[in-house]
C-alpha cells in the first residue's frame, strides 16, 4: 500500500511546554487510521503540525512522498490534504453552498459535480442549501466541515474530535460517513477521545499519551487490551 | 439653493464618499484592520492623478485605469510595510501604523508638491448640465456614474465569483481559508490593492472640483470610520449608505450653517447614532451577549 | 534588597534613570532642560492613557482633548481671570474628568471601534469649540502669556525648578498607577482584558471598572496638559487635535501598554527622536514616522516588554512575580456556605424562560428548579439550548419571556456581575484563564468583585494591598479544595489541560458561591481525572453547595447528579431521577438514538 503520509519522530513544543515527543505515524491509501487519547495528549497539536499551522522542533513529515517542512498550509491543502478542524469553524457568514464552493479549485462544471457529491453523502446539507452557517446546529456544523474538507477531492483527511460537542447520536451519524469516505477514494485520520467510537470506524489505531505514542496496531487487537485501557484511563 | 439642488449636489459627493468609503470597508473585513492613512491614500490617488494630468493631458477617463493600477500597487505596499509584520499582533497595532503611514504620506505630499492645493483635470470636461431647475457638473455627474459602476462591480464579484468567496472566507477565518488551499497572503494584499484604488480613484474624482494638500485626508478618513461605523461595522451596504448620509448631511446643512458647525453637527448625530443604536444602522447584533 | 534590584531590567531602568538625572543635574543647557520637562509631561499623559487603554484595553482616542481641556482651563483661569495655580491646576483635573463622567455613561457601552470612534468625535467637537468660540479661546492662536507657576511664596519660573516640579508630579503620578495597577483591583483589570464574560461572571463590574479607568486617565491627562501650560506658556488647537493624539498612542505602544516604566520610556523615546530628526528640516517627519513605525514592528510589547524578553534571553528568565508567605493551613471554613437545613423552598427556580435568536428558539418555555444541596445534572443533545440556559441564570444572555428566581429573589435579566455577587458563579465550555498569571492569581481575581473595594480605594492603598493578600488566602484554599495547591505559583499557561480545567472551578469556587453552574466540566478529562472531579464536586455539595451540570458524558454524571433534567430544542423533555430519566423513549430517541450501543446507555463506570 501506498504511504500517504509519514511522520517521523516529530517534536513539536509550545514555548517552553512540549506537545509532542518523537511522534511516528503513518496513513496508507484507503485506509481510516484512529488517533485516540484524551485532551492534552497531543492529538489537535499533531494535526495542526500536519496542516501547516505549527512548526516542528525536530523530526520529518511527508506527504505523498515530499518533504513537507517549510511547505504553506494552502499548499499542503492543494496537494490533497484535506482537514477539519476542532469545532468545525465553518465560514459564519457564508451560506451551507459556498462554504463548499469556495473550497473548489477547479472549473465550474467540476464543482457543481462534487456539490452534488457533498449533497449526497449529507442530505442535511442540501436541505439547508441557502441558510448561514452560522445558524446551522452544532451537527449540521460538522458535516459541513467535513463536506467542505472533502471538496478539494483530498487524499487525506484529517478529521480532528468531529465528535465533541455533539450527542451520541449525531457523533455516530457523522461517524458513519468515515467509511463511505474512505469507499470514495479518500484515505482518514480521525481524531477522537472515545475509543469505542474510533475503534468501530478505523482499521487501525495510535494511541497518545501525553505527547507520546504508546500504542499502535490493528483495532481488532487493540479494542480490549488491559493496556490500551490503561493508557487511556492513565493510571 | 433649492432643498433638490443640495440633495444632488450631496448625492454627487456622496458617491465619492462612498467609493472610500468602500475601499475602507474592504480592509476592514479582510484584515480586521482600521487604515487610518485611508484618507491619505485618496489624497495620494488626488496628487497621482494631479501628477499625471501635467505630464499627459487627457481626460482623466481615459487615465482613471492608469490612477487605479498605480493606488493598487501602493495599496500593496502600504499592506506589507503597515500590515503584514503586525499580523499577530493586537488590532489597535495596526490601527496606530497606519496612523504612522498617514503621517509619513502626509509629509511626502508636502515635500513632493509643496503646501499648496492643487487640482486634477475633470474626468471628461469642465461643464455645467442644465435640468430644469437644477444644475449638475459634468464632473458631479461623471463621478455619480463611475462609483454606480464600481460599487456595482463590487458586488457582483463579492457575491456571485470564486474570487469574491475566497476574500470572504479568508476575512472570516483567516486559517481555515489556508486550510482549504487559499493563498491567504497574496488575497490580503490584493484587498489592501483594492481598497486603496478604489480611494484613488475617489481622490481622482474629488481632486477636480475639491482640490488636494497634503492635509486633506485626515477628515476623510474620518469620514470613512464614521460612515462603516454609522452603517454597521463590516457591512458593505452599510458603508455605502453611511457614505451617503454623510455627505447629504454635510452639504444640506453646511448650506444653513457654516461648515465648522455643519461638521460639528454631524460629530454630534453620530454619538446619538450611537446612543440609541449602538450597533449601527445595518448592523446586526449576532450572537452577541451582555 | 539585591534580588530585588536584578530581578528582571530594574537595574538597567534605574540606571538609566539615574544616568537621565546627572545629565539634568550637571551638563544639560537650558533648551535640554526644556525638553526633559517635555518629556516629563507626556509621560504623564502616557500614564493616564494606559489606564485606559493599556489596563481596560479600550482605544480611547479623548486623549488629547483632556489633555488640550486642561491646557485651556489654566490658560482661561491663569490669563483671563488671574487664578493662581493652586485654583487652575485642581480645576483643570477635575475639568477632563467631569467631561469624562458625563460621556462615559453612553461612550463605555459601546463596543470597541465604536467606543474608539465615539471618543474621536468628542474629541474633534471639542477641537471645533476650541477653534470657533475665540473670544474665550484665542481661537486658532489660542492664548499667551501663561504665567509660571505660582506656589505660596516661590515662583517656579528657572528651567531647573520647573524640570524637578513637572517630574515630582510625574512622579506623584507613578505611585498612584502603581497603587490601583498592583492591587487586587489591578487583577481585575487583566481578567478583564482576557475575557469580559468569565469577567462578569465573577462578579467584576466591567462598567465601572471602565470607568473609573476612563476618568483616571481624563484626570492624568488634565494635568499634563495644566503643566504644559504653565511650562511653555501658550495654549492652542495643537493642543487638543488629532496629531498629539497619534503622538500619545506611539508612545504608549512603544513604550509599553501596561507598564509604569513604558510610560516614561515611550515619551522620552518619542521626544527625543524629533528632536534627533529635527535637522532633517522637511524629511523630519518622514524620518521619524518611519523609524517610529520601525520600532513598532520590532518591538511587539513595547520597549519595556523587548528588554525584558532581551534580559530573558541573556540571564534567563525572571523571578515569578507574587513572592507571598501563604500558611498551608488555612481554614477553609471561608468556603462554607452557611449550611442552612434544605426548605421546601427551591434555590433556584426558573419559569417559563423562553430566548429566540436568530429566529431559532434556543429556549421554549423551560422550567425548572433546585433545592439547596443538590447536585442536578442538565442533558440534551447538541442545540437543545444547555449552555444557552446556563447564560441565562448567570446573566450572560438576556431571556425574552419567563423569570428565573435565586434565594427568593427575582434575578431575571439581571447584569451577570450582580448575579454573580448574589452567589451564582459558573464555568465555561472553553477555559479562559490569564495564562501570564499564576494559578493562584487567577484564582483570587474571583474575589476582586467582592473584595476589592473600587478604584478609589486601590488609589489609597499604601503598602501591603491586604485586599489582595486576603484574596490569595482564599484563592489558596480553594485551589486546595481542588487538588491543585502544589502547582498553584505557576503561570497557568504552563499548566496542562486538566490542571487548567480544575483552576477555573477553583475560581468559580473562590467567590462561595450558593451555586456552582458547571458547563461541561468534564470535556477533555481523561476517566481518573474525571472521577476525582466528580469526587470533588460531591465534596461540595455535601456542604450546601448547589449544583447544576451541564454534561454530554452521562458515565461522569452517573457518579454525581441525584436528578437528571433532559432538554431538547429548547424544552424539557423529562425530569427526575437518573434511572428514570434515562429509560424515557423521548430521551433515548432525542439524545440516545435509536441504535444506542447498549453499554452507551449504561451509566455504570467501565469496569
Amino acid at each position: 500500500m501506498s504511504a500517504l503520509l509519514t511522520i517521523e519522530s516529530l517534536s513539536v513544543a509550545y514555548g517552553e511546554v512540549s506537545a509532542l515527543r518523537d511522534v511516528s505515524i503513518a496513513v496508507n491509501a484507503g485506509e481510516a487510521v484512529a488517533l485516540v487519547g484524551a485532551n492534552g495528549a497531543g492529538k489537535s497539536t499533531l494535526f495542526k503540525s500536519i496542516v501547516g499551522f505549527l512548526r516542528p522542533r525536530s523530526g520529518h513529515l511527508h506527504f505523498l512522498g515530499k518533504d513537507m517542512s517549510g511547505v504553506s498550509p494552502e499548499r499542503r491543502a492543494r496537494l490533497g490534504l484535506g482537514y477539519a478542524p476542532e469545532g468545525r469553524r465553518v465560514f459564519p457568514g457564508m451560506t451551507v453552498r459556498e462554504n463548499l464552493e469556495v473550497a473548489v479549485f477547479a472549473g465550474k462544471a467540476e464543482r457543481a459535480q462534487r456539490l452534488e457529491r457533498a449533497f449526497a453523502l449529507f442530505p442535511q446539507l442540501a436541505e439547508r442549501h441557502a441558510q448561514l452557517a452560522w445558524q446551522l446546529s452544532g451537527g449540521q456544523q460538522q458535516m459541513l466541515a467535513i463536506g467542505r474538507a472533502l471538496m478539494g477531492r483530498p487524499r487525506l483527511l484529517l478529521l480532528d474530535e468531529p465528535s465533541l460537542g455533539l450527542s451520541p447520536k449525531l457523533a455516530d451519524e457523522v461517524l458513519s460517513a468515515v467509511r463511505l469516505i474512505v469507499q470514495d477514494g479518500t484515505a482518514v485520520l480521525l481524531a477522537e477521545q472515545n475509543v469505542r467510537k474510533a475503534l468501530t470506524c478505523c482499521e487501525r489505531a495510535y494511541v497518545l499519551e501525553i505527547g507520546k505514542v504508546v500504542l499502535s496496531g490493528a483495532t481488532s487487537a487493540l479494542r480490549d487490551t488491559e493496556e490500551i485501557r490503561r493508557a487511556y484511563l492513565g493510571d | 439653493m433649492t432643498l433638490l439642488q443640495l440633495a444632488i449636489n450631496g448625492v454627487a459627493l456622496g458617491a465619492a464618499y462612498a467609493l472610500i468609503a468602500l475601499g475602507f470597508v474592504f480592509i476592514v473585513n479582510a484584515t480586521g484592520a482600521v487604515n487610518f492613512a485611508h484618507g491619505d491614500l485618496v489624497m495620494a490617488g488626488g496628487y497621482v492623478a494631479v501628477g499625471l494630468g501635467a505630464m499627459a493631458p487627457l481626460p482623466m477617463i481615459v487615465l482613471l485605469p492608469v490612477v487605479a493600477a498605480i493606488m493598487f500597487v501602493v495599496g500593496v505596499v502600504v499592506s506589507l510595510v503597515a500590515y503584514f509584520p503586525l499580523i499577530n499582533r493586537p488590532p489597535s497595532t495596526v490601527f496606530i501604523s497606519t496612523l504612522l503611514i498617514g503621517i509619513v504620506l502626509q509629509n511626502v505630499f508636502l515635500v513632493l508638491f509643496g503646501p499648496q492645493a492643487h487640482a486634477a483635470p475633470p474626468l471628461i470636461q469642465s461643464g455645467i448640465l442644465h435640468a430644469g431647475p437644477v444644475a449638475i457638473s459634468i464632473q458631479a455627474l461623471g463621478t455619480v456614474v463611475v462609483a454606480g459602476v464600481l460599487i456595482a462591480l463590487q458586488y457582483l464579484i463579492f457575491a456571485h465569483t470564486q474570487i469574491g468567496r475566497r476574500l470572504r472566507a479568508t476575512a472570516q477565518d483567516r486559517q481555515m481559508a489556508q486550510a482549504i488551499g487559499i493563498r491567504v497572503h497574496a488575497v490580503i494584499a490584493a484587498t489592501f490593492g483594492a481598497g486603496t484604488a478604489l480611494a484613488g480613484v475617489a481622490g481622482m474624482l474629488l481632486a477636480n472640483q475639491f482640490f488636494v494638500y497634503p492635509t486633506g485626508g485626515i477628515p476623510l478618513s474620518v469620514y470613512a470610520y464614521i460612515a462603516v461605523v454609522v452603517g454597521g461595522w463590516g457591512s458593505i451596504a452599510g458603508a455605502v449608505v453611511g457614505a451617503m448620509m454623510i455627505s447629504l448631511f454635510e452639504v444640506v446643512v453646511s448650506a444653513y450653517v457654516s461648515y465648522a458647525v455643519a461638521t460639528g453637527l454631524l460629530y454630534l448625530a453620530l454619538l446619538l447614532v450611537f446612543f440609541f443604536r449602538p450597533q449601527g444602522i445595518f448592523g446586526e447584533l449576532v450572537r452577541r451577549r451582555v | 534588597m539585591l534580588a530585588w534590584l536584578f530581578n528582571g531590567i530594574r537595574l538597567p531602568l534605574l540606571l538609566g534613570a539615574a544616568a537621565l538625572i546627572a545629565y539634568a543635574l550637571f551638563w544639560a543647557g537650558p533648551y535640554d532642560l526644556r525638553v526633559l520637562t517635555i518629556c516629563g509631561i507626556y509621560a504623564l499623559l502616557v500614564l493616564g492613557f494606559q489606564f485606559v487603554f493599556g489596563h481596560a484595553g479600550a482605544v480611547s482616542l479623548a486623549q488629547a482633548t483632556f489633555f488640550g481641556i486642561g491646557g485651556y482651563i489654566t490658560g482661561i483661569l491663569a490669563t483671563r481671570f488671574g487664578f493662581p495655580f493652586l485654583a487652575t491646576f485642581p480645576l483643570s483635573i477635575a475639568g477632563p474628568a467631569l467631561l469624562a463622567v458625563i460621556v462615559a455613561v453612553p461612550v463605555l457601552k459601546l463596543e470597541d471601534h465604536y467606543f474608539s470612534l465615539a471618543t474621536l468625535g468628542i474629541g474633534l467637537v471639542v477641537l471645533l469649540l476650541a477653534i470657533q468660540w475665540s473670544d474665550v479661546t484665542g481661537g486658532t492662536n489660542g492664548l499667551a502669556g501663561i504665567p509660571a507657576i505660582e506656589l505660596p511664596g516661590l515662583t517656579i519660573s528657572d528651567r531647573r525648578s520647573v524640570l524637578w516640579f513637572v517630574w515630582a508630579i510625574v512622579t506623584i503620578g507613578c505611585l498612584i498607577a502603581y497603587q490601583v495597577t498592583r492591587g487586587l483591583h489591578g487583577q481585575a483589570y487583566h481578567l478583564m482584558r482576557e475575557n469580559l464574560e468569565a469577567a462578569s461572571s465573577l462578579g467584576l463590574n466591567i462598567a465601572e471598572l471602565r470607568f473609573g479607568a476612563f476618568v483616571l486617565s481624563a484626570a492624568y491627562g488634565g494635568a499634563a496638559g495644566a503643566l504644559m501650560a504653565h511650562v511653555i506658556h501658550v495654549v492652542s488647537p495643537e493642543n487638543l487635535d488629532l496629531a498629539l493624539m497619534v503622538t500619545c498612542l506611539t508612545m504608549t505602544v512603544i513604550g509599553g501598554r501596561t507598564r509604569i516604566a513604558g510610560a516614561i520610556l515611550g515619551a522620552t523615546l518619542i521626544v527625543y527622536l524629533r528632536e534627533w530628526f529635527r535637522v532633517l528640516e522637511n524629511y523630519y517627519m518622514i524620518a521619524y514616522g518611519t523609524a517610529a513605525l520601525a520600532v513598532l514592528i520590532m518591538a511587539p510589547y513595547g520597549l519595556v516588554g523587548a528588554l525584558e524578553r532581551l534580559r530573558a534571553l541573556l540571564f534567563g528568565p525572571s523571578q515569578a512575580r507574587t513572592p507571598i508567605a501563604v500558611s498551608s493551613r488555612i481554614p477553609s471554613a471561608q468556603q462554607k456556605p452557611p449550611s442552612t437545613a434544605a426548605g421546601p423552598e427551591p434555590l433556584l427556580a426558573v419559569d417559563g424562560v423562553a430566548l429566540a435568536f436568530g429566529g431559532v428558539k434556543a429556549l421554549d418555555g423551560v422550567g425548572l428548579s433546585c433545592r439547596q444541596g443538590e447536585i442536578v445534572g442538565l442533558i440534551g443533545p447538541n442545540g437543545s439550548g444547555k449552555t444557552t440556559l446556563l447564560n441565562v441564570i448567570s446573566g450572560l444572555a438576556a431571556c425574552q419571556h419567563g423569570s428565573v428566581t435565586f434565594l427568593g429573589r427575582d434575578i431575571t435579566n439581571a447584569p451577570a456581575y450582580a448575579i454573580a455577587r448574589l452567589g451564582i458563579s459558573r464555568t465555561f465550555q472553553h477555559i479562559h484563564l490569564v495564562d501570564d498569571l499564576s494559578a493562584l492569581d487567577n484564582i483570587a481575581v474571583a474575589r476582586a468583585g467582592i473584595d476589592a473595594g473600587g478604584l478609589l480605594r486601590a488609589i489609597g492603598t499604601i503598602g501591603r494591598d491586604r485586599a489582595l493578600d486576603a484574596a490569595r488566602q482564599i484563592a489558596f484554599a480553594s485551589a486546595e479544595r481542588l487538588g491543585i495547591a502544589e502547582v498553584a505559583m505557576e503561570p497557568c499557561g504552563r499548566l496542562p489541560y486538566g490542571t487548567r480545567r480544575r483552576v477555573e472551578v477553583a475560581r468559580a469556587l473562590a467567590t462561595a458561591p450558593r451555586l456552582l453552574l458547571l458547563d461541561e466540566p468534564a470535556a477533555g478529562l481523561n476517566e481518573h481525572e474525571q472521577k476525582d472531579l466528580a469526587s470533588r464536586i460531591r465534596s461540595f455539595a455535601a456542604e450546601g453547595i448547589t449544583v447544576l451540570v451541564v454534561e454530554h458524558n452521562l458515565v461522569f454524571l452517573a457518579a454525581l447528579a441525584e436528578r437528571l433534567i433532559c432538554l431538547d430544542r429548547g424544552k424539557v423533555i423529562a425530569a427526575g431521577l437518573p434511572e428514570a430519566v434515562r429509560k424515557e423513549p423521548a430521551v433515548i430517541e432525542a439524545y440516545l438514538g435509536l441504535e444506542a450501543d447498549a453499554t452507551e446507555l449504561s451509566l455504570a463506570a467501565p469496569s
